[in-house]
């Protein structure tokens, strides 16, 4: 289940937060927080929740044997863990390297991906050797393994939660009035990114990508490159908020990427989560840069290699990902000129490159990505009216996708924070504190109301990366 | 503070929880529930479907759908240019062919007295149709298939359909008309009749040219076919009557007018003599606003269809005949509809008109001494259908989406057409679905 549907809005989650704030103790509150989310994967993909039970058993079970006999047979959940990933989602890709298809030319194996598969089976990694580097016991019981594993606000599109951050939180948390204040409206915003933004520049978007003329090329991946940001930040942003009304304190995932300076700072701020993955879990352990240039090079081959596969089973998210091994590798050379450019000109570059990157990104056929790449720089017509008028009438989305993707919203929020806020102690009521509560939880309705009405007048879009 | 953001917090949630309960005690009952089955409950489509159900059924849906035609609006500005201009362009999918609704005969198999149109020139009822009522509701049922076929367009105050050409699937389409006429085998004529929409004669260069040429599409089509398909130039005879209403401004069919030209292009090829327009009586619904309205009423811009609403004429046969609709291949517990219908006023889609809308099969029995004909088509088939009835003593037609998927009857069209003694078969289509995988799976089907 999404959240961005009105049976999660008005039903699922007012009921599962009523029920959850009315039980006391904690030990009912996580089982509340436990039924609901198997309740919540149920409604997605009933048939899969014994996959997420065995999975998350098996992995527990495994936990604890390991951590109390020889904790370097970590090995073999990693490996587990990564066969049952490789089963649902790479299988098919891998027999087709060799030549091997179904009989109707698809997959040897009929199997549908487990939705939010490729974020739990990295948290169940990243807990096996979390616990075999001693940062973390292993989970006291099943129960608290599980409700790592399926929190339901985390469950499908991530952030990457590690159970060394979030360990305490399972058993002893506290969700502070303004915590879950905060929490429901950052969840708020999150919905309208993805409701009032994504969905609608999804729709742009699939209206430019089938015109076969330059202009529509370039800016249907403009589109794609707002989509997918306000979509995947904006899920982020939910279940963020939502953590923070459960009192849990998640990863942050995004941070401005579109207003990075260079590729290295991109990834800094983009899938924050996704990226300290790798390099804690695969570059380092691989010997990071501890090994001279060459094994530098090969290491970070290897990671953006499997950075490309995390986010599907096909070769035009392999060469995303290489991509961005090239342009990293390259502007470590060039880096010192660089430097020296205005900042608007090396934004402009970055996102020039970043565009590039999603243009490939969203074609998992390669020669459609070919045609595409090749419209963009000069095959064919450049201009048609009807660029044209899908240019017009996408105009007010197009300057909402800017002004949402800068550093202007932060900005702001920032000063009208600090005007009212700044200084007064919380445990006070003070006028201007008032006002700014009372201003976010006006703004925090407007965004349900008009949610509401955009959800009720369009269907919103499946989210992308709940399906990686 | 505490208070206050425990005060804000509480006041959130009870807002979620009073308009849940306000939602659950006030559902729209009309909306269609999903069907709960042990297979759809186990992968999904069940808890998807209710979900869907529950966002069809939201209540205040009018108020809140009237206000996301502001938003929409937003989305999709128009700038402030005249009316003549294109003013929209939005994704095309499957929703508006297959959005329709149908005319069903209450309970009766008995033939009934014949209901009229809203006004008619002299037009004198010719065969059963009446009781009718209207079902399902317009719009996407949960499980349909959608695609995304081409691009809605809204010129002035018309809306238009435009396809994009996608080769590899006209390439299927070819081979599945092929296939079918191989099936048939020699004893059987198949033709093949494609016709353009609006958008080839009504839109701007680009809308028609290139990618959206129609015409490319039908003669790259036409190339593809097997020799034992007869193919049918009906786009010359559209052409050469562009200035006549071939087509409907606010919906995406074609008038009985657009059909007619069609059906002398193929009784050229037939050699068959087609009839005068003078030779029919005629009458006409005077307030149509059709599918492509529909379609975009969710835009502030298309209420300019509604207020320029269609008209609808349609060309009553002469010859005496009978109209019924089976569900299945069987032709067992039939009913009687008409070739033209009547439909009520507050029914919008009056091309409902034209054999009550889309069924499995409609076999309309005249007293003419001719041979037998089957037409396969989609739902631009039924205004065609009634010019046939002059030449043959029995027209059969076919919605090849009826069958053979999704729990519907099966069909195997060449054993059925035997069965019959069909000795013409018409395969009709307008351009949006000779690049529909989908339909051209529905075609695919019919061959066993």
């Amino acid at each position: 289940m999404e959240f961005s549907n009105l049976y999660f809005l008005y039903i699922f989650l007012p009921l599962t937060l009523a029920v959850y704030f009315l039980i006391p103790g904690i030990n009912r509150k996580n089982i509340v927080l436990i039924a609901a989310s198997l309740l919540f994967y149920t409604m997605g993909q009933p048939f899969y929740l014994p996959v997420l039970l065995l999975t998350a058993y098996g992995n527990y079970w495994l936990g604890d044997r390991i951590y109390n006999k020889d904790r370097r047979t970590v090995i073999l959940p990693v490996v587990l863990n990564i066969l049952v990933l490789a089963l649902f989602k790479y299988l098919n890709f891998f027999l087709g390297i060799f030549g091997i298809h179904g009989t109707d030319g698809g997959g040897v194996v009929g199997l549908a991906l487990p939705i939010g598969i490729s974020f739990y089976t990295f948290q169940m990694i990243a807990y096996h050797v979390d616990a075999y580097k001693g940062k973390h016991d292993p989970a006291p019981s099943f129960l608290n393994f599980l409700l790592y594993v399926s929190m339901f606000p985390k469950m499908l599109m991530g952030p990457i939660v590690r159970y060394s951050d979030i360990r305490q939180q399972l058993e002893h948390r506290r969700s502070s009035p303004r915590a879950i204040f905060e929490g429901g409206v950052r969840f708020c915003v999150g919905l309208a990114k993805k409701v009032l933004i994504a969905d609608y520049a999804y729709l742009a978007y699939a209206k430019l990508e089938k015109l076969p003329y330059g202009a529509a090329a370039w800016l249907s991946a403009l589109l794609f490159m707002f989509y997918i940001y306000f979509e995947f930040s904006g899920c982020t942003d939910m279940a963020i908020g939502l953590g923070r009304v459960f009192g849990f304190r998640y990863a942050e995932n995004f941070d401005l990427p579109y207003t990075s300076k260079s590729i290295t700072e991109f990834w800094r701020r983009w899938h924050i989560t996704l990226g300290s993955f790798f390099r804690d879990y695969v570059y380092i352990p691989l010997g990071g840069n501890r090994k001279g240039k060459v094994r530098r090079i090969l290491n970070l081959f290897i990671v953006w290699a499997l950075t490309g596969l995390w986010h599907g089973a096909n070769w035009n998210y392999l060469i995303w990902g290489l991509y961005f091994f090239a342009l990293l590798t390259a502007e470590k050379q060039l880096m010192p000129k660089l430097e020296k450019l205005p900042y608007y000109a090396r934004l402009l570059i970055t996102m020039f490159f970043v565009l590039i990157g999603w243009v490939i990104f969203s074609h998992e056929s390669l020669p459609a990505l070919g045609n595409s790449l090749a419209m963009m720089f000069g095959k064919g017509s450049f201009w048609n009216a009807q660029v044209g008028v899908i240019l017009r009438n996408s105009l007010p989305l197009i300057a909402i996708c800017l002004i949402g993707s800068s550093v202007l919203p932060r900005w702001f929020s920032l000063i009208w924070g600090g005007i009212l806020v700044r200084g007064r102690k919380e445990n006070q009521i003070s006028a201007t504190q008032v006002i700014y509560a009372v201003s976010l939880f006006l703004f925090a309705v407007l965004l349900l109301c008009l949610c509401t009405v955009s959800l009720v007048g369009n269907a919103s879009q499946p989210s992308l990366y709940a399906s990686f | 503070m505490k208070k206050v953001y425990m005060i804000l917090s509480a006041l959130f949630l009870i807002l979620l929880l009073s308009v849940g309960l306000y939602s659950l005690l006030h559902l729209n009952a009309d909306a269609a529930k999903p069907e709960l089955t042990f297979g759809s409950l186990l992968d999904g489509k069940y808890s998807n479907g209710r979900r869907a159900w529950y966002a069809a059924a939201f209540p205040q849906s009018e108020t809140l759908k009237s206000l996301n035609k502001t938003l929409n609006g937003f989305y999709n500005f128009s700038g402030l240019s005249g009316n003549d201009d294109v003013q929209l362009i939005v994704t095309a999918d499957g929703q508006i062919a297959q959005g329709g609704a149908t005319l069903q005969n209450d309970t009766s198999t008995a033939p009934q007295p014949s209901g009229g149109a809203d006004s008619t020139e002299g037009a004198q009822p010719t065969e059963a149709t009446e009781p009718i009522n209207v079902e399902p509701s317009d719009g996407l049922q949960p499980g349909m298939i959608v695609e995304d076929l081409g691009a809605a367009v809204l010129i002035g105050n018309r809306a238009v359909e435009v396809a994009y050409a996608q080769y590899d699937s006209i390439d299927n389409y070819a081979a599945a008309v092929t296939s079918i006429a191989s099936a048939l085998g020699g004893k059987v004529n198949t033709y093949s009749i494609l016709v353009p929409n609006a958008a080839e004669f009504y839109t701007p260069d680009a809308y028609h040219t290139g990618e959206c040429s129609q015409s490319g599409m039908i003669s790259y089509a036409y190339g593809k076919m097997g020799s034992n398909v007869k193919t049918v130039d009906a786009y010359s005879k559209l052409a050469a009557h562009i200035d006549e209403y071939l087509y409907f401004r606010t919906d995406h069919h074609w008038t009985q007018l657009g059909a007619y030209y069609a059906y002398t292009a193929y009784c050229e090829k037939a050699g068959l003599k087609a009839e005068p327009l003078s030779a029919f009586e005629t009458g006409q619904y005077d307030y149509f606003v059709g599918s492509m309205y529909n379609y975009l009423k969710n835009y502030p811009q298309a209420a300019i269809l509604q207020e320029n609403p269609d008209t609808l004429k349609y060309y009553r046969p002469h010859v005496d005949l009978e109209t019924t609709v089976y569900t299945d291949s069987t032709l067992t517990n039939g009913y009687l509809l008409g070739t033209i219908c009547h439909v009520d006023s507050d029914v919008s889609n009056k091309y409902l008109c034209f054999l009550g809308g889309d069924h499995p099969i409609t076999v309309i029995k005249t007293d003419v001494n001719g041979p037998v004909c089957m037409l396969i088509k989609e739902s631009y088939g039924n205004a065609f259908a009634p010019w046939l009835t002059s030449h043959y003593s029995k027209v059969i037609v076919v919605d090849p989406r009826e069958f053979n998927q999704n729990g519907k009857p099966t069909m195997d069209i060449a054993a059925f057409a035997a069965e019959q003694n069909v000795t013409d078969c018409i395969i009709l289509n307008y351009p949006m679905m000779i690049g529909s995988d989908v339909y051209i799976g529905h075609l695919n089907r019919l061959v066993k």
